[in-house]
């Protein structure tokens, strides 16, 4: 019988190099700041990392589509909010445990990025911006004027994960784990096949690919990133309503992605921390919020197109290498 | 092993290829020389797949291909250098070839075709890690020929791989697509540039306003007036 062998030694070398660069010690260190928030003891705090955590999946998810497969969704919302819905009903009505309720949500996300992807696949550039959009919408006003699933109060009253430290290390989890494995999607061949589609289709077409099972593709994994945010945001604030499916919340994505870079995936981590923290700050100007935010993505655009996550690790590491005398 | 039979493409209502008859045979370099918007590159796309022909036949190998996705032609083994290489330029050389090879599942026959891209382009090899937006012309005019060849085509469609290139640079990508030849690619080559394309094609069609207004030998077509006088500045 075949032996399944793990070469601990070799993998141990490998993470030791990795936590000695650059940029393993930066991963390093945030994640243990992270890990940290819950020992502070500070209920407010985790609260907003929690949100910023389940955000950066969802930020994150539609870099994959947009960043790197070339398909710009302005509709991600509805992927969020279908699993979002479904995981609340599965909660609320069946008695499902949430892990399984996540599961189940998720899988409906999928099913519809399947839906909307297929009728949107000879859309491009604007029209398919636009053709998403209105998959959104039309999801907002069903939910909306619809009996079912509450109509506009929607589903609340959902039973708590744990604790909110519990619930934080939970959403660490799924953050981490999402997080790697979208980079790991992006880092393989499926990650360049879908670039070489969003850097010129007609050439990828010429070189044998079938750039259209390849977009789906790109949009089912999308859709079930994008499901797990949305039903671990349900789970958090224990509701959810017709909102869910609005404008702001895919335009939310954009912007998150934006911010940190798009095309890297780990920019929405910067992004979405950067997003839920001034959101908190800026609480008390209400509506001047989404100005300020608008603003400022109109300067990061203007100044700094790739985002602000990777320019800002350069400017460290030049810092770092003149500490070091380099 | 390809034949054109009266295609016809049309884009609206204006013609790009009317009545074009044609035959490639296996092992052949064949070439088909015209002015600017004579229709070359569109017939290389319908040729592909990546535009669909409005009449006529297009037969590879035995099989109708003309109502085939690209992917599926591809898969057949056509590949298409196209104009102006579109290449994917942000990612590595060696990306782009690997994308080149998308359809080859034999290992040992990519090892092969890797060798035999390096020896005609060794310069490809040196630049292996560089992204292809990153090279210069000639280089990426290279790039989208070995990316081509990775595919193991039975039939390698190259639309004008001389544009905006130096003369220099010219010849070594016409040595290039001479060892091609010789390695028994059978090759369909668009160029503008008549007295390369004449120089290296066993049969030349002279492609003008959408139609194959004559065809022959390299000798054949010499001593027609009007190539000599249109074509070879004679």
């Amino acid at each position: 019988m075949m032996k399944l062998q793990f070469d601990w030694r070799s993998r141990l070398s490998r993470f030791r190099v990795w936590a000695l660069s650059f940029r393993g010690g930066i991963t390093l260190l945030c994640l243990v700041g992270l890990l940290l928030v819950p020992l502070t003891g500070r209920e407010y705090l985790a609260r907003i990392v929690i949100t910023a955590m389940i955000l950066t999946i969802f930020a994150a998810s539609w870099d994959l589509l947009a960043g790197f497969a070339g398909q710009v969704s302005f509709g991600h919302a509805a992927f969020f909010g279908i699993s979002g819905y479904v995981t609340a009903a599965f909660v609320k009505f069946v008695g499902a445990p949430w892990f399984l309720a996540i599961f189940i949500g998720t899988g409906w996300a999928v099913v519809f990025s399947l839906l909307i992807g297929i009728p949107c696949l000879r859309l491009k550039g604007p029209y398919l911006a636009l053709g998403t959009l209105a998959f959104a919408l039309i999801l907002y006003n069903l939910f909306l004027t619809g009996t079912w699933l509450g109509g506009t109060e929607g589903i609340s009253a959902l039973p708590n994960i744990g604790s909110v430290f519990v619930e934080f290390y939970i959403m660490a989890a799924f953050m981490v784990a999402s997080l790697i494995i979208m980079r790991a999607i992006v880092d393989s061949r499926l990650g360049t096949i879908l670039k070489a589609i969003r850097d010129d289709e007609v050439g990828a077409d010429a070189a044998g690919i079938n750039t259209t099972v390849y977009k789906l593709v790109a949009f089912m994994v999308s859709g079930l990133f994008a499901g797990i945010s949305g039903a671990l945001f349900v789970l958090d604030i224990t509701a959810v309503n017709p909102a869910v499916y609005q404008p702001l919340y895919s335009f939310y994505a954009i912007i998150m992605a934006s911010i940190g870079g798009i095309a890297t995936i780990y920019g929405s981590i910067v992004g979405s921390f950067l997003f839920t923290l001034l959101s908190e700050f800026l609480r008390p100007l209400a509506a001047a919020s989404l100005l300020i935010f608008a603003t400022l993505l109109i300067l990061i655009i203007r100044f700094s197109e790739e985002g602000v996550m990777n320019p800002f690790l350069e400017h460290v590491r030049d810092l770092w290498d003149k500490i070091r005398g380099r | 092993m390809l034949e054109l039979k009266k295609v016809y493409h049309y884009y609206g209502k204006a013609k790009a290829l009317e009545e074009i008859n044609l035959t490639v045979e296996d092992n052949s370099l064949d070439a088909v020389i015209g002015p600017n918007g004579a229709g070359k590159t569109t017939l290389l796309r319908a040729i592909s797949g990546l535009e669909e022909i409005d009449r006529g036949r297009i037969i590879f190998n035995g099989e109708r291909i003309d109502e085939l996705e690209a992917h599926e032609i591809a898969g057949r083994g056509i590949a298409h250098c196209p104009e102006r290489r579109r290449l994917f330029y942000d990612m590595t050389v060696m990306e782009n070839i690997q994308l080149g090879a998308f359809t080859l599942k034999d290992k040992a026959k990519y090892s092969k075709l890797l060798d035999f891209v390096f020896e005609i382009f060794p310069r490809l090899h040196e630049r292996m890690k560089q992204r292809a937006g990153t090279l210069s012309g000639g280089e990426q005019q290279m790039l989208a020929i070995a990316r081509s060849l990775m595919a193991n085509p039975k039939l390698l469609l190259l639309d004008e791989p001389s544009l905006g290139l130096a003369p220099k640079v010219k010849s070594r990508i016409f040595e290039a697509i001479l060892q091609i030849k010789q390695e028994g690619t059978t090759t369909l080559l668009v160029e503008q540039d008549a007295v390369l394309a004449m120089a290296v094609a066993d049969t030349i069609y002279v492609l003008e306003d959408g139609k194959i207004e004559m065809s022959g030998t390299r000798e054949e077509l010499e001593k027609e007036p009007r190539i000599k006088r249109v074509y070879l500045g004679i």
